[in-house]
């Protein structure tokens, strides 16, 4: 530590880096990053000789990984301990078998952390950046450990997942450690021995060790939040004492190390029959090193093939999977030993289903399993301040202007030399594309939206003894990074909502003849343009008259109010409804499905429900790809152009002088089709000339938000066309009647028009109004 | 006001001295140097309803949004046409936001001059309470006053509710 320590800031950053890289070296091998590192540590260690030791080590390694050699951990450890300052001048001989060392050192290490709990060394002004630096990459890590871990529960087998919690682990571990957060490495360290033994198939994952890896996450993120809090302003505090954490994962270590034996055997007298022949394959695995991991992963594929007669039916029932289950051979029943401890039924089905799911539709299935391998190579992705890459498509979007200001030029458009006309066309193509993949920087998988869930899930039902199994389709759909982050509220609303609402108990199931275990199922999808979120629950479903009651008891309709089934489902997204007949702590947290609602809108998205009773309820949330881009009508009102968002219109018309209805001479009204729509004339509300005050002369936009529908009275349409959407800046952030401006074709901007913030303003009445 | 000048002299040397000059009408006014990113030619400048009378509207500056202020309004001068002449000075303001970037139309820019600390006075007192509120003070350039602005009040804009 102190060496290091003593060095330059950047040192420490490069040492921290090689840390993980160093793991990530033994786990997936060197990558062209380790590389560019090994460079840099070579130029360090010209300037400062503490660093010659550790540049010269890493070259060796890298040398024996290129030869292909097995690198054994030893030296790693080693390495890492270096780099970390604590002196170790022997460089280990090859290591020999690799289980005993090991052992000794985690022994060795778990004697040094058993002390009191250390106080952190760390000074918070002292280094602020590399701890804002440690709260988000500390930030991403934790969310992978949840993922992985989550993924692991399902699962057991998968080594891979093994590795990338055991990875983030010892990251969290190496970066705590230089920034002297000594609570957060202890715990770190603790986990990641504990993850060693695991994926060196010492230790069998159990939910005991789900548990505990989930717990100490939880820990390592509350400090993390402090940390993040201390470093905006708020009061530091002391670190959590760690002590009894340390200590349940060391006894659980040790426990899980003497046997998987004695830990899972227990598990099996509880679920007796269907695990019953477990134990046996478990334990010969164990010892066996690294064969077994290679048959664990195939195990759950007999089950699967079993299943594949039921599987095209998947929305049929879930009671075959179960039926399914409990006959279940040998393989299936080792999956489910950890899971049955405590969860049964609930986590039980889960590989099966899952891979049942899988079967009829191959594509799902490749996109998750994608995006699983795809998060192994941290490497490949690097980060970026959001504030360059708006830079970014600011200058993209002028050069696609102005690439379409040339095209348009007179003398452009006239001459009739081909290559000229070639040139161009290769340019506008160029053009195109770059601006497509300037825009596409910032989608992202939805897939870490669905997983901050699956925690969710796991938790709440736990905790109000109701059996729910989360089914995740269509991760790997892209969305713009701003909406997954908006969406992340109502999404978790909406699954709190259907896990406390919708799913109803184990008995109640039963009772109605269901499976006691419910399934939610959370889907993305593209569909014209458009992503489709899907919340989908099988349990009681809506019921359109209590619903209709309740809005009848909150004075939301009327008792000889009208409506359809599907208008009665909206009502649930009214303010001041809520049909919970007790709030719990799952929903009733203060925001209501109108909150939803509200964020969705803002999203430019909406909400549709299905629902049958008793059958169980969708949820679908419609939602633009991207909030940079929409398309407008340009729309002309006097010497003023304005867009107007094509979502929020119904359809244009050119009115007939009889439509128009005036209402108290003052207000005005269209009548179409027998239906009476308000109307706004927009120069009205501005204050500006128009060309006509005949409405007969101008258009008539029919406008929709917010639930309700008006009429827009314009001059002209320019045209309809795709826009990027810019912010006018914190200047006119409380204008009413506009949402923001986009540069038009001719370089010129043009206003973008909120039309519900328009039907709500007053009318200007300044000198020019007319 | 001319002491927080004269530090500024200290500190930056001769750059904070110079001013940019540009003519509103009848009358000139000087903007620190270091304060403006750019001036650029005329061009159509979208109305933005609902604002104060002295915001002339939006312009798009290479893909950025900045807004163009009328300073002949604000200060009351009299309307003109735009000639040949008249051009949008861009000047950099820092927020807690950050640099925010805003435009004023002027007449016509003549020159840039290096004003001693010494030729300015302090803004003047017209006796009747109400000082004048953007001014940094008045500098004596070769006989003739050029109006100094202070660039953090000319170019806030109040929020929109205020204005009426």
């Amino acid at each position: 530590m102190s060496a290091t320590k003593n060095t330059a800031p950047v040192a420490d950053q490069l040492a921290a880096r090689l840390d993980e890289l160093a793991t990530l070296w033994m786990v997936d091998g060197p990558g062209s990053l380790t590389e560019q590192r090994l460079i840099q540590l070579a130029a360090l260690a010209q300037k400062d000789p503490a660093f010659a030791e550790i540049a010269k080590r890493a070259n060796a390694l890298a040398n024996d990984r290129s030869k292909g050699k097995m690198v054994a951990e030893e030296p790693f450890t080693a390495f890492q301990r270096l780099m970390r300052g604590e002196a170790e001048p022997v460089v280990q001989a090859p290591a020999p078998a690799p289980a005993a060392p090991a052992a000794a050192q985690t022994t060795a290490a778990v004697a040094m952390e058993e002390e009191p709990m250390e106080e952190d060394e760390v000074a918070f002004d002292d280094d602020p950046e590399m701890l804002a630096g440690f709260v988000t990459e500390s930030q991403e890590h934790l969310a992978a450990i949840e993922e992985q871990i989550l993924a692991l529960e399902r699962d057991p087998s998968q080594l891979p997942a093994v590795h990338a919690v055991f990875r983030a682990f010892h990251t969290i571990k190496g970066l705590a450690g230089f920034l002297g957060l000594k609570g957060v490495q202890g715990v770190a360290h603790e986990v990641e021995t504990l993850l060693d033994h695991a994926r060196n198939s010492r230790v069998q994952i159990s939910v005991e060790i789900v548990d505990l890896v989930l717990e100490s996450s939880e820990y390592l993120q509350a400090e993390v939040n402090r940390i993040n809090g201390a470093l905006n302003g708020a009061d530091p505090g002391k670190a959590k004492n760690n002590r009894a954490l340390l200590r349940t994962i060391a006894t659980v270590t040790q426990r899980a190390l003497e046997g998987g034996a004695t830990s899972e055997p227990a598990a099996v007298e509880k679920t007796a029959p269907v695990a019953a022949p477990a134990p046996a394959p478990v334990k010969e695995e164990t010892p066996a090193a690294l064969t077994p991991k290679i048959e664990a992963p195939a195990a759950p594929a007999p089950v699967a093939k079993e299943d594949e007669p039921v599987a095209p039916a998947v929305s049929a029932s879930t009671a075959p999977k179960v039926e399914a289950a409990a006959p279940a051979p040998a393989p299936k029943a080792e999956i489910s030993v950890p899971a049955a401890l405590e969860l049964k039924a609930e986590a039980a089905p889960t590989p099966a289903t899952a891979q049942k799911k899988v079967e009829p539709e191959p594509a799902a299935a490749i996109a998750p399993q994608a995006a699983v391998n795809k998060s192994e190579p941290i490497s490949a992705s690097i980060r970026i301040d959001t504030a360059k890459l708006d830079q970014l498509m600011d200058m993209v979007g002028e050069m696609v202007i102005a690439q379409s200001i040339l095209s348009h030029n007179p003398i452009v458009a006239n001459n009739r030399d081909a290559r000229l006309i070639g040139d161009l066309a290769q340019l506008a193509r160029i053009t195109g594309e770059v601006q497509r993949r300037a825009m596409n920087i910032r989608m992202m998988p939805i897939g870490p939206l669905f997983q901050k869930n699956a925690k969710l899930v796991r938790d709440l039902s736990r905790r109000h003894g109701k059996q729910v199994e989360l089914l995740l389709a269509g991760e790997g759909t892209e969305l713009d990074k701003t909406i997954a982050e908006e969406l992340s509220d109502p999404l978790l609303h909406m699954i709190r909502n259907a896990l406390d609402h919708g799913i109803e108990t184990p008995q109640e199931r039963a009772a109605a003849g269901k499976n006691p275990t419910a399934t939610l199922r959370l889907s993305a999808e593209h569909e014209s343009g458009k992503i489709v979120v899907s919340i989908s629950d099988d349990g009681r479903g809506l019921n359109p008259d209590k619903i209709f009651r309740k809005a009848l008891e909150r004075g939301l309709v009327t008792e000889d109010t009208q409506l359809t089934e599907t208008e009665i489902f909206q009502l649930i997204f009214s303010p001041g409804f809520s049909t919970a007949e007790k709030i719990t702590d799952i929903s009733g947290r203060g925001v209501g499905m109108d909150v939803v609602r509200k964020h969705v809108e803002n999203l430019r998205g909406h909400i549709q429900i299905e629902s049958e009773l008793g059958k169980g309820t969708t949820f679908y949330i419609h939602l633009p790809l991207t909030l940079a881009i929409i398309e407008g009508l340009v729309i002309v009102v006097g010497d003023h152009r304005y867009i107007i968002p094509v979502f929020s219109v119904r359809e244009m018309l050119r009115p007939t002088p009889e439509m128009l209805v005036r209402v108290q001479g003052t207000e005005e009204m269209i009548l179409m089709r027998g239906n009476l729509y308000p109307l706004v004339r927009l120069h009205r509300r501005f204050g500006i000339k128009p060309r006509s005050e005949d409405i007969c002369q101008g258009l008539v936009v029919v406008c929709e938000g917010a639930g309700r529908q008006f009429c827009l009275h314009v001059d002209d349409l320019l045209g309809r066309q795709e826009i990027v959407i810019k912010s006018l800046g914190e200047t006119f952030s409380d204008n009413t009647g506009l949402t923001g401006c986009a540069i038009l074709g001719d370089g010129r901007i043009g206003l973008i028009l909120d039309v519900v913030q328009i039907f709500k303003m007053p009318n200007e009445t300044g000198e020019e109004a007319a | 006001m001319a002491i927080k000048n004269n530090n500024q002299a200290k500190q930056v040397a001769d750059t904070s001295r110079k001013h940019l000059i540009f003519s509103l009408g009848e009358e000139e006014f000087g903007i620190q140097v270091l304060n403006i990113k750019e001036i650029i030619q005329m061009q159509e400048i979208t109305a933005v309803p609902k604002t104060a009378v002295y915001v002339k509207g939006v312009i798009n500056l290479r893909g950025q949004v900045i807004p163009v202020l009328d300073l002949s309004a604000r200060f009351n001068l009299p309307q003109r046409q735009y000639t040949p002449h008249t051009c949008i000075v861009v000047v950099r303001l820092a927020t807690s936001m950050g640099e925010r970037l805003i435009g004023a139309v002027a007449d016509g820019v003549s020159e840039v001059l290096s004003i001693a600390e010494e030729d300015i006075e302090p803004s003047p007192d017209f006796g009747n309470g109400a000082s004048v509120p953007y001014l940094l003070g008045m500098a004596k350039v070769r006989g003739k006053v050029k109006l100094l602005l202070d660039t953090d009040k000319v170019f806030y804009i109040e929020a929109s509710q205020d204005i009426n």
